[in-house]
């Protein structure tokens, strides 16, 4: 090999980093090489000393963190990566909610579902309607605003669905989180009470609310605790430590915690190594339970056509909606299926 | 020697063998294979790792043959971590050492 096949070797499988890093590094390569030559060797021995090229390569990426797999990429890889990104964002999001929370939040979606395609069937029947009223209208004209109302009836249903799910997400972490920090905040009340008789009961109160709420969540019923009430927790809870404390202040404590569950600490980490983690985790996962996941789209498939089948002339609406009840149900899965296979493994950033 | 013992120790040497001057990377290549013999192109790599670590910075520096030469040198961080290191990896063979010679009297 000679020290143009190798930088060009090198080039290619260096592709993943950026211009300014493989340049560095191959210069490195070849002010060797020239050494090596200078006393005495040749092109093709300076080269054989580094051993075995892949080996060398996986080195080179193994410094940048990056992963080997990674270096056959081209522009599709890019795309992968992208949607990857989103997955694992997706995933980190769910997994952070507990698997009753999340199957709840199922369920939920589900219902919307099911109710925003009855909705549809409402519309069409008013629509239906009011064209009858108007049917003196030429025939195109007609089609014509029945198209839009359907169109109109279908951005607002993935609206609500999207609008409804994002809320929920945050809502169930806030929750999560206020829960742990209430936690924290009452051992320490918990230390501090022996010299204030008044701060006990109030801690003793939040604890009951806390065991409750913990049964509440154990026995994962759906009717779920709505913001409003979450932030008045809050506000009580911390009422209740801090009696003299003017309500003003006392929400501003709030707003401030309701921000700082919003900035979570940002790893150092390149983003590149932890999209692939999360499409590895995803893949794996997927893999691991291939059939599991075959049964439950297969399941799936025929509930959706069950559906259909009753619901028969629901349009496409009716069908978009309850597609997106399933997709619901897949991506649900996976995430549970994810997060029970690696628990904890969130480490890796 | 065993590869694992020079993949382990390899960091170390390279650090020791900054410590005295900058270096140039063929120049810092061809000190630390004198003492382990190791493939020199798996160094560049850890060079490129401690400078991504700012154990190490780099400068240009003209030179008479040729193009500028990219000269490694040990930073504050750098010589701190090289201390550590240094320590740990005198604890290590002594306590190895220790425990040689103990097996060998029973």
């Amino acid at each position: 090999m000679t020290k143009q096949e190798f930088i060009h070797y090198l080039n290619q499988k260096l592709a993943v980093l950026s211009d300014e890093e493989r340049q560095d590094i191959i210069d490195e390569y070849t002010q060797h090489i020239d050494m090596k030559v200078e006393n005495g060797a040749s092109e093709a021995e300076a080269i054989a000393d580094f051993g075995d090229l892949n080996e060398l390569v996986k080195e080179i990426l193994d410094a940048y963190h990056l992963n080997r797999s990674h270096v056959d990429s081209n522009f599709i890889m890019e795309w992968i990566e992208k949607i990857g990104a989103g997955i694992s964002a997706a995933a980190k999001s769910i997994t952070k909610m507990k698997s009753d929370q999340l199957i709840q939040l199922i369920i939920e979606l589900v219902i919307l579902c099911l109710v925003l395609t009855v909705g549809s069937l409402i519309v069409k029947l008013i629509a239906g309607l009011f064209l009858t009223i108007v049917g003196f209208l030429p025939g195109f004209i007609l089609s014509f605003i029945s198209g839009i109302l359907n169109l109109l009836y279908a951005i607002l249903a993935l609206f609500i669905l999207y609008v409804y799910a994002t809320s929920r997400v945050k809502n169930m972490q806030s929750q999560n989180e206020a829960n742990s920090k209430d936690k924290d905040k009452s051992t320490v009340a918990a230390s501090q009470s022996t010299s204030t008789t008044s701060s006990k009961p109030a801690w003793q109160i939040k604890k009951e609310r806390e065991m409750k709420e913990a049964e509440e969540r154990k026995a994962a019923k759906k009717k779920a605790v709505q913001p409003e009430v979450m932030q008045e927790e809050t506000v009580e809870s911390i009422a209740a430590e801090r009696p003299a404390a003017s309500a003003q202040s006392v929400h501003e404590e709030v707003i401030e915690r309701i921000n700082s569950r919003a900035s979570n600490p940002s790893s150092n980490v390149g983003f590149l190594s932890r999209t692939l983690m999360g499409l590895v985790r995803f893949f794996v996962g997927l893999i691991c339970f291939f059939p599991l996941v075959i049964v439950v789209t297969v399941f799936a498939v025929i509930t959706g056509l069950l559906i259909i089948w009753l619901l028969m002339g629901l349009g496409s609406i009716g069908l978009t909606l309850i597609f997106l009840g399933l997709l619901v149900i897949f991506g649900g899965m996976a995430a549970a299926v994810g997060s029970f296979l690696f628990p904890k493994n969130r480490g890796y950033h | 020697m065993n590869v694992q013992f020079k993949k382990g120790v390899l960091e170390l040497v390279v650090l020791l063998a900054i410590s005295d001057q900058d270096k140039y990377g063929y120049q810092l290549v061809s000190d630390v294979s004198k003492i382990i013999d190791v493939n020199e192109g798996t160094i560049y790599p850890l060079l490129k790792r401690l400078t991504n670590e700012r154990y190490f910075e780099t400068y240009l520096q003209e030179s008479s043959e040729g193009p500028p030469r990219k000269y490694y040198a040990l930073t504050k961080k750098g010589a701190l971590y090289r201390d550590n290191l240094k320590q740990e990896w005198l604890k290590f063979v002594d306590e190895v050492n220790a425990y040689i010679t103990k097996e060998e009297k029973t």
